[in-house]
C-alpha cells in the first residue's frame, strides 16, 4: 500500500485540507500545535476507526466547531487506486478509481463489517497496524508498562491464537456431548450385561439328556404307543408354532417380494438420507439470512421514517445537528434507501421461499428416517423369526427321526405292562415338568441371545464413542501444540530480525534477544548478562523499540509504510544522526512518514518530500 | 486472521496431530480417517467462528467422519 494523499474535512484543527504524500521519506515538519500529530492520527483513524491514542473517544477528533469530522486517505494497492474516508460519526466509504472517475465500492456505518472488509481486502488489522506500522509519542513507555497478560492478548490477536483458543473451547464443548453419549451407552451396556450373563446352554443340554432318559424309561415301561402319542402331540405343537411363525414372517415381508427386496429398500432409503444430510445446516443459514435481512429492512424503514418526518416537518434546520435541511438531498437519500429496502424485501421473499422448500425437504427426510426405522425393525424381526423357524425345524427333524426309529422298534417289541399305574403317572408327570422347564429355559435363552446381539451393538457403539473422545482429546492437544509452533515459527524469525537491526545500529555489545519469554517484550542478554529494559537509556529504549517494530513488521507484514511521530524527541545530536540513518535505511524498502519540529532532522533528511506546517495551517 | 496465516495454521495443525499420533501410544488406535475428520472439524470452526458452529455439528463430524 502506498499512501498518496491525506484528506481532512473538519478534522482536528483542519477545516478542509489535503496533503500529498510521496514514495520514500515524507517529512511533516513544523512547530508544536501546527497539526503534525493530527495528520498521523488521521491516517491511523481512517484505517482502523480508532484514535491512535488509546482511551480517546473518536468524536474528540472532529473540529470542535463542527458536527462531525472526516479523515481520508488516497492510496494505491494491488495495482489499483483507492480513497478511504471515515467520519467520526462511524460512516465509512471506500472508493476505487476506474476510467478517471471514483466509484463507491463500500458505504457502511457498521464497525464490525468495516473491519472485516478492510482486513479481507487490504489485510488491515488494528493491533497489527499499531504494533508494526505506527510509532506514536510515548508509545514505548506504555508498552514497557503493560502487563504480561495484556501483551499476551496482543500477541494472540496478531497470530490469530485467540481464534484457535475459541476453536479449542468448541472442541471442549463437543467433548462434553461425547462424554454424555458415553455415559448413556455404558448404562445400556450394564443393563444388557446383567441379563446376558445368565447362560442357560448347559442347563438346556442337561435337561434334554435327562428328558431323553425319562422318555426312554417311560417308553420301556408303558409301551411305545403312549410315548409315540406324546411325541406326535409334541410334533403337532411344533408344527403349529412353525405355521404361526411362517405366517408372521410373511406378514413382516408384506409389500416386498423377499428379504433381499426389503434390504434393497433399506439401502436405498439410507442413501437418500445420506444425500440429504446437509439440510439442517442449509436451513439454519437461511434462517440467519432472513433474520439479518429483516433487521436490515427494519433499520432502513426507521431511517426512511426519520428522514420523512424531517422533510414533512418543514423545519429549515435539523433539530439534532442544527445543520441546514437540504430537502433534495434528503429526498434522494430516502429514495435510495427505499430502493435498497425494496431490493432487500425481494431478497427476503426469495429466502423465505427457499426456506419453505428446505423445510419441506427436511420433513420428507424425517419421514424417510421413520420409514427406515420401521423397515429396519421389520428386517431384524424377519431374521429373528428365521432363526426361530430353523430351530423348530431342527427339533421337528429330530422328532421325526426318533418317531421313524421307534416305529421300527415298535413292530419288533412286545408291549410291557409290568409297572403299576402310579409309577407310570409319576414318570409322566416328571416328563411334563421337565418339558415345561425346558420350554421356559429355551425362551429365556432366545431372549438372552437377543440381548447378547444388542450388547454387541452397544459395545461397538461404545468403542466408537471412545475413539471420538480420543479424537477430541487429540484435537485439543493439537491446538496447544499448534499455538506453541506458531509462536516459535513467527517469533524466532522476529528475534533474528531484531538481532540483525540491533547489530546494524551498533546499539549494544554481544546481544541475545528473546521475544517469547515475556510475550513480545524483548528480553535482552548483553555480553552474557540479563539487562532490564527499564535500565536502558531513553535513546536506547527508543532504538530498541523501533528495531522491534521493524522486526515484527518483517515477519507479520505491514501495509508497506511506517508512520513515526517525532522519533527524535529527547535525542542528542549524535543519536539524532543515528535515527536519521535508521529512517533512511527503512525508506530503502518502505514509504516512511515522519513528523518532527527539529531543524537537525530537516537537514538530515534533506531530499525527503517536505510537508511544512505552521500554526496558521 | 490473514488468509496465508490461516493456511499455515491449518498445515501446522495437521502436522502436529500427525506427530502426536506417532509420538503418543494412547493415540495408536486413531488412523487417517480420524485425522481427516479432526482437521475438517478444525478448519470448519476456524473459518466459520464459534458463534456459527454448534458443538453437536462437530460431534457428528468427528463421530461419523462425514464430510461437511
Amino acid at each position: 500500500m502506498l499512501l498518496e494523499r491525506i484528506r481532512l474535512r473538519t478534522f482536528g484543527c483542519f477545516q478542509q485540507q489535503d496533503f500529498d504524500l510521496h514514495n520514500g521519506i515524507n517529512l511533516i515538519f513544523g512547530p508544536n500545535f501546527s497539526g503534525k500529530s493530527t495528520l498521523v492520527n488521521a491516517i491511523f483513524f481512517t484505517l482502523t476507526g480508532k484514535p491512535i491514542v488509546p482511551r480517546v473517544d473518536a468524536s474528540a477528533m472532529k473540529n470542535p466547531k463542527a458536527y462531525s469530522g472526516t479523515a481520508g486517505i488516497q492510496f494505491s494497492a494491488n495495482g489499483e487506486r483507492y480513497q478511504l474516508f471515515r467520519a467520526t460519526g462511524k460512516r465509512v466509504q471506500l472508493r476505487s478509481e476506474k476510467e478517471d472517475a471514483w466509484h463507491v465500492l463500500y458505504d457502511d456505518t457498521r464497525i464490525q463489517a468495516t473491519e472485516v472488509m478492510l482486513q479481507e481486502r487490504f489485510g488491515i488489522m488494528h493491533e497489527q497496524l499499531a504494533l508494526t506500522t505506527f510509532l506514536r509519542e510515548g508509545e514505548i513507555f506504555e508498552f514497557l508498562a503493560r502487563q504480561s497478560a495484556t501483551r499476551r492478548d496482543i500477541l494472540h490477536t496478531l497470530l490469530g491464537i485467540d481464534r484457535l483458543i475459541e476453536v479449542r473451547q468448541r472442541f471442549i464443548d463437543t467433548r462434553r456431548i461425547a462424554k454424555r453419549e458415553q455415559g448413556r451407552i455404558r448404562a445400556h451396556q450394564n443393563s444388557l450385561r446383567y441379563n446376558a450373563q445368565n447362560v442357560n446352554e448347559t442347563e438346556i443340554a442337561r435337561i434334554e439328556a435327562k428328558l431323553k432318559d425319562l422318555e426312554t424309561a417311560y417308553g420301556a415301561q408303558t409301551g411305545d404307543s403312549a410315548l409315540i402319542a406324546e411325541w406326535v402331540q409334541h410334533q403337532n405343537r411344533l408344527q403349529k408354532q412353525l405355521a404361526a411363525l411362517t405366517h408372521q414372517q410373511n406378514e413382516t415381508l408384506s409389500g416386498f417380494d423377499d428379504i433381499q427386496h426389503l434390504q434393497q429398500m433399506v439401502a436405498t432409503i439410507e442413501n437418500a438420507i445420506q444425500e440429504a444430510s446437509g439440510l439442517e445446516k442449509k436451513r439454519e443459514e437461511l434462517i440467519q439470512q432472513i433474520g439479518r435481512l429483516e433487521s436490515e429492512i427494519a433499520a432502513l424503514m426507521t431511517v426512511c421514517g426519520t428522514l420523512r418526518t424531517l422533510l414533512e416537518s418543514g423545519k429549515q434546520h435539523c433539530p439534532t445537528c442544527y445543520q441546514e435541511v437540504e430537502r433534495e438531498v434528503i429526498q434522494r437519500i430516502v429514495d435510495e434507501k427505499e430502493e435498497d429496502k425494496l431490493q432487500r424485501s425481494r431478497e427476503l421473499e426469495t429466502h423465505r421461499q427457499s426456506l419453505k422448500t428446505e423445510t419441506k425437504n427436511l420433513e420428507s427426510r424425517r419421514e424417510l428416517e421413520q420409514r427406515l426405522q420401521t423397515l429396519q425393525v421389520r428386517s431384524t424381526q424377519y431374521k429373528q423369526r428365521a432363526q426361530d423357524i430353523d430351530k423348530i425345524r431342527m427339533e421337528l427333524n429330530a422328532l421325526s427321526s426318533r418317531l421313524s426309529e421307534t416305529g421300527v422298534q415298535q413292530n419288533e417289541q412286545s408291549l410291557s405292562d409290568t409297572l403299576t399305574t402310579v409309577d407310570k403317572q409319576q414318570l409322566k408327570s416328571q416328563i411334563d415338568n421337565e418339558r415345561k422347564r425346558l420350554d421356559k429355559l429355551k425362551q429365556e435363552e432366545a431372549v438372552r441371545l437377543d440381548r447378547l446381539g444388542a450388547l454387541q451393538r452397544a459395545n461397538s457403539d461404545a468403542a466408537k464413542v471412545e475413539k471420538t473422545l480420543l479424537s477430541l482429546e487429540l484435537a485439543c492437544t493439537g491446538i496447544d501444540k499448534t499455538i506453541e509452533s506458531l509462536q516459535q515459527q513467527i517469533l524466532k524469525p522476529a528475534e533474528d530480525e531484531l538481532h540483525h537491526w540491533i547489530d546494524k545500529m551498533q546499539l549494544f555489545g554481544e546481544t541475545r534477544v528473546d521475544l517469547q519469554r515475556e510475550h513480545l517484550l524483548p528480553s535482552l542478554s548483553i555480553d552474557g548478562t540479563d539487562r532490564s529494559l527499564m535500565l536502558l537509556s531513553g535513546s536506547e529504549k527508543m532504538f530498541l523499540y523501533l528495531c522491534f517494530k521493524v522486526a515484527l513488521a518483517r515477519v507479520l507484514g505491514n501495509p508497506g509504510f511506517f508512520v513515526l511521530d517525532d522519533p527524535t524527541l529527547h535525542l542528542d545530536g549524535e543519536r539524532k544522526t543515528l535515527m536519521v540513518d535508521f529512517i533512511r535505511q527503512l525508506a530503502e524498502e518502505h514509504q516512511v512518514v515522519v513528523t518532527s519540529y527539529d531543524e537537525d532532522v530537516r537537514v538530515g533528511l534533506e531530499g525527503a518530500h517536505l510537508i511544512e506546517m505552521t500554526r496558521e495551517t | 486472521m490473514d488468509i496465508s496465516l490461516e493456511n499455515e495454521t491449518l498445515n501446522i495443525y495437521r502436522r502436529e496431530i500427525e506427530a502426536l499420533i506417532q509420538r503418543d501410544e494412547k493415540y495408536k488406535d486413531l488412523g487417517p480417517a480420524e485425522i481427516d475428520a479432526i482437521v475438517r472439524a478444525f478448519e470448519f470452526t476456524l473459518k466459520n467462528g464459534r458463534e456459527k458452529v454448534r458443538a453437536q455439528m462437530l460431534y457428528d463430524l468427528i463421530h461419523e467422519k462425514k464430510d461437511i
